[in-house]
């Protein structure tokens, strides 16, 4: 079954029919996200009402990380079974993750601003994101140096594969530093300790996001798969 | 060819190169010369381990330029691949080799530019202790980016681009280490961290960086 779908022409198919189906999901799940997160969500006691970017920034650091996520598994897959579609989705998807990054980086600075008095700090996670988009931006170089696609591919799994052995280091060697940025509310033991109508609209919106980088990335896939066959 | 000739015939060519092989030290030296002259001389003690820190680490990435680049031109790469000799232990003796030619001279230097920068001796020699612990895992990564760049026209500046993000790590926790005895506190956490990595890099680099020689040249 996987190894059916796994054929260029059967996935191209497959993208095909699946993608008008994720292109709806983004944009429902991000209207009703949206709607919830400024107009019912309640407004937050000590931040006011900019804590609302949240919706924003918090669903596109997540995607930065689960792309990056994604592009490892099909690393492993592109260098281990040589899995073309593995390799087109690696292919695919890091221009993707680069802006999820560079979104997050953006949408925190500017709820930096108000909140801490500064539009930037080397703290632990501003600055692992930070380099995580430099490491997306290195795999992206790559990929542009190197004319033919499935060497491109293997290339690119190789670096992805090195960046995930990396990245955990290079959060715990800045975490050392003395830290701004507020700890995790979402995913801890214990339970979530944000407001449940808050996090009804981050959850519609991380979904939202979700959907839009499957919308992307299939279509991605599609005009390489196009490409190839001329 | 064996492992053991390889590594005489790298260090013999090394030896007859030395002119290019002094370049990445004179750009090592003179660029740590360009911080005691610009910096306030009150805070120069203070910037000086991390200055000859990054300073050796693009020497380094810069030496790495021509760590394949010739094996590549004049097709000797491909003689090492279809070697009956294990492709790893090749490149392992290579990195030695290169490790000796390129960064040994640095630290011959570091003396030097403790009186440039005005260190004490103790300070001096824990930045020593970390760029020694911290070196064989930069190889290591450098050396992997080299080979996924080998024969690539931007070769150079994409090996650098690859490498910066992935080095932080050795960076900081050596520089932590500096810090640490700048303070009196034990840098014993920072100095194991690094050594780890060092083991790890000495152990399965090689093998990876061969993996990725092969990616490159198929």
């Amino acid at each position: 079954m996987i190894r059916r779908f796994a054929s260029p022409k059967v996935f191209y198919q497959l993208a095909g029919k699946l993608m008008p189906w994720c292109g709806w999901a983004f944009a429902l799940f991000g209207i009703a996200g949206l709607y919830w997160g400024l107009a019912i969500a309640p407004t937050d006691a000590v931040q006011g009402e900019a804590y609302r970017i949240i919706y924003v920034h918090v669903p596109a650091a997540w995607m930065s990380m689960m792309i990056y996520g994604v592009m490892t598994g099909c690393a492993i897959a592109t260098l281990v079974w040589r899995t073309k579609v593995a390799e087109y989705w690696l292919l695919a998807s890091p221009v993707l993750g680069a802006s999820f990054t560079f979104l997050a980086l953006v949408t925190g600075s500017l709820w930096g601003k108000p909140m801490w008095g500064t539009w930037w700090a080397w703290d632990a996670r501003l600055t692992s994101e930070l380099i995580l988009l430099f490491i997306y931006l290195a795999i992206l170089a790559m990929k542009g140096a190197i004319p033919d696609q499935r060497k491109a591919a293997r290339v690119m799994a190789m670096l992805t594969i090195v960046g995930s052995v990396n990245l955990p280091i290079i959060k715990f060697s800045v975490d050392w530093w003395t830290t701004l940025h507020q700890p995790a509310s979402i995913f801890r033991a214990g339970g979530p300790s944000i407001a449940p109508m808050m996090l009804t609209a981050l959850l519609l919106m991380a979904l939202s996001y979700t959907f839009y980088y499957f919308w992307l990335v299939l279509r991605n896939i599609r005009v390489l798969i196009e490409r190839k066959d001329k | 060819m064996t492992v053991q000739r390889y590594f005489f015939f790298c260090l013999k060519l090394l030896f007859r190169q030395r002119r290019e092989v002094a370049l990445p030290l004179f750009f090592f030296l003179m660029v740590s010369s360009l911080f005691p002259l610009t910096f306030p001389a009150k805070y120069l003690s203070m910037i000086a381990p991390s200055a000859l820190w990054i300073t050796a680490l693009l020497s380094i990435l810069l030496s790495l330029n021509n760590l394949f680049r010739e094996d590549v031109e004049d097709g000797f790469l491909e003689q090492l691949l279809v070697s009956p000799a294990p492709l790893g232990l090749l490149v392992a003796v290579k990195l030695l080799a290169h490790w000796i030619a390129y960064v040994l001279p640095l630290f011959v230097a570091l003396p030097l530019l403790g009186l440039w920068y005005n260190m004490p001796a103790e300070t001096l020699s824990v930045l020593a202790l970390s760029l020694l612990l911290g070196t064989p895992s930069l190889l290591a990564l450098g050396a992997l980016a080299a080979a996924l760049s080998a024969g690539l026209k931007q070769g150079g500046t994409l090996l650098m681009l690859i490498t910066l993000p992935l080095a932080i790590p050795l960076l900081l926790f050596g520089l932590s280490m500096v810090d640490m005895a700048v303070s009196g506190l034990s840098y014993a956490a920072a100095q194991d961290f690094l050594f780890a990595m060092a083991v790890v890099s000495v152990s399965i680099g090689p093998t990876v960086v061969a993996a990725s020689l092969r990616i490159s040249m198929e």
